[in-house]
């Protein structure tokens, strides 16, 4: 999300820049009548007949209020966390890639038996959730936690770090 | 701030078209749905005060073009702001007796190619990229780790810190450390007890990009 909004902005800030200098240029050359950089007499001409029951200004208005809300969701949608911290307390915090955290535990869980491990990180940057989800026996789920709470703790992960095991049993053919 | 900036534009737009909508069905009461975008009315002001009309929107067009300046400015800042300048010493120092004279300067990049070099020692640290911000005086450093998907983070923050005393001894200064970000691409070729999944497998070719300090923002939410 974050990539997503840098670009936004930069369009944006493009738009803000050369449509300003426009819109300053065209009201520089209106003061002496002189022809600018846009068809003023079109656009005047097309404000001047377009009401506000048209077709036209309703769509224009729907696809506007449409990017509005999809902006506000994507904005207001509380999406996973690009990186996650370290334990604060075991000194420098260090930052670690979500993405990162999620294939070492995939990698413990796999060490162990597990298969199909599927392991995300949600919750907020500095205080983070586990779940991991994969095939594995009956019985194996104490062993499962282990090597992902001793994978955490090589990752220096905060040691109140909430661990939820989904695992399924394997499917009969698979035995 | 790029998050409130757009959750802000979200809002606008959704009121603006609401509104746009809203007008257009005649659910206004104080506007005529079959009225035109521009009015005779709107039209008659504007030519009452033709000059100053212009002026102002000259004003208000070459504030936006401003705004668009200060917001590109922003966007493609480097985090932490500039590196932090040569390092110059005089020899004696103000005060100090002594028949030798001189001074030595230190370049900036020569700090941060020994930082960097010292951190890449550790056999977990496959490249290291620093940057020092912000005043000789009070340095603040910004660290991004590529390190060996094994890596034990704890032991790797040990010698993190003990890089930066062995820095503060040999150069005097002692950086704040501000933001240190690691990240572990995945080697194509696996240790012999990893087990790759086909999930894993995607994963790893969605993070073998190597590690840039151009490529990492230096906090998340921000």
């Amino acid at each position: 999300m974050r990539t997503t909004n840098r670009i936004l902005s930069i369009v944006l800030a493009l738009v803000l820049l050369v449509g300003g200098l426009v819109l300053a240029i065209e009201a520089g050359t209106a003061v002496n009548q002189a022809p600018g950089l846009v068809p003023r007499d079109r656009w005047y001409a097309w404000a001047r007949d377009l009401r506000l029951d048209s077709t036209q200004f309703l769509t224009i208005s729907a696809v506007v209020a449409a990017v509005g809300l999809i902006l506000l969701v994507l904005q207001l949608h509380r999406w996973p966390p690009d990186r996650v911290q370290t334990d604060n307390d075991a000194g420098t915090p260090i930052w670690i890639s979500r993405a990162s955290v999620e294939r070492r535990v995939d990698a413990a869980a796999e060490r162990v038996g597990v298969r199909h491990a599927r392991c995300t990180v949600r919750g907020r940057p500095a205080r983070w959730r586990l779940r991991l989800r994969g095939v594995a026996g009956s019985g194996q789920s104490d062993a499962v936690l282990q090597a992902v709470r001793a994978e955490l703790s090589r990752l220096c992960a905060p040691p109140d770090t909430d661990v939820r095991l989904a695992l399924r049993m394997p499917s009969r053919g698979a035995r | 701030m790029n998050r409130v900036l757009w959750t802000i534009i979200g809002a606008v737009l959704l009121a603006a078209g609401v509104l746009g909508l809203l007008a257009g069905f005649g659910t206004l009461s104080f506007v005529d749905k079959q009225q035109a975008v521009l009015t005779q009315d709107m039209v008659d002001a504007w030519n009452e005060r033709r000059i100053p009309a212009l002026a102002i929107t000259i004003a208000v067009g070459v504030l936006l073009a401003l705004l668009g300046i200060l917001l590109l400015r922003s966007v493609l800042r480097r985090r932490g702001g500039a590196s932090i300048e040569d390092m110059h010493f005089e020899h004696p120092a103000a005060g100090e007796p002594t028949l030798v004279h001189g001074s030595t300067e230190v370049a900036s990049k020569a700090l941060h190619d020994a930082l960097e070099e010292d951190l890449e020692g550790d056999r977990q640290v496959r490249r290291a990229a620093v940057r020092l911000t912000g005043s000789a005086d009070h340095p603040q450093l910004l660290v991004r780790l590529a390190v060996t998907e094994d890596a034990d983070i704890g032991r790797l923050a040990g010698h993190l810190d003990r890089a930066v005393d062995r820095f503060t001894i040999t150069s005097g200064v002692r950086p704040e450390v501000s933001d240190v970000v690691v990240r572990m691409p995945w080697r194509t070729s696996s240790g012999p007890n990893s087990r790759p999944s086909s999930l894993s497998a995607a994963r790893r070719a969605r993070d073998e990009r190597p590690a840039t300090p151009q490529g990492q923002a230096t906090s998340p939410g921000r």
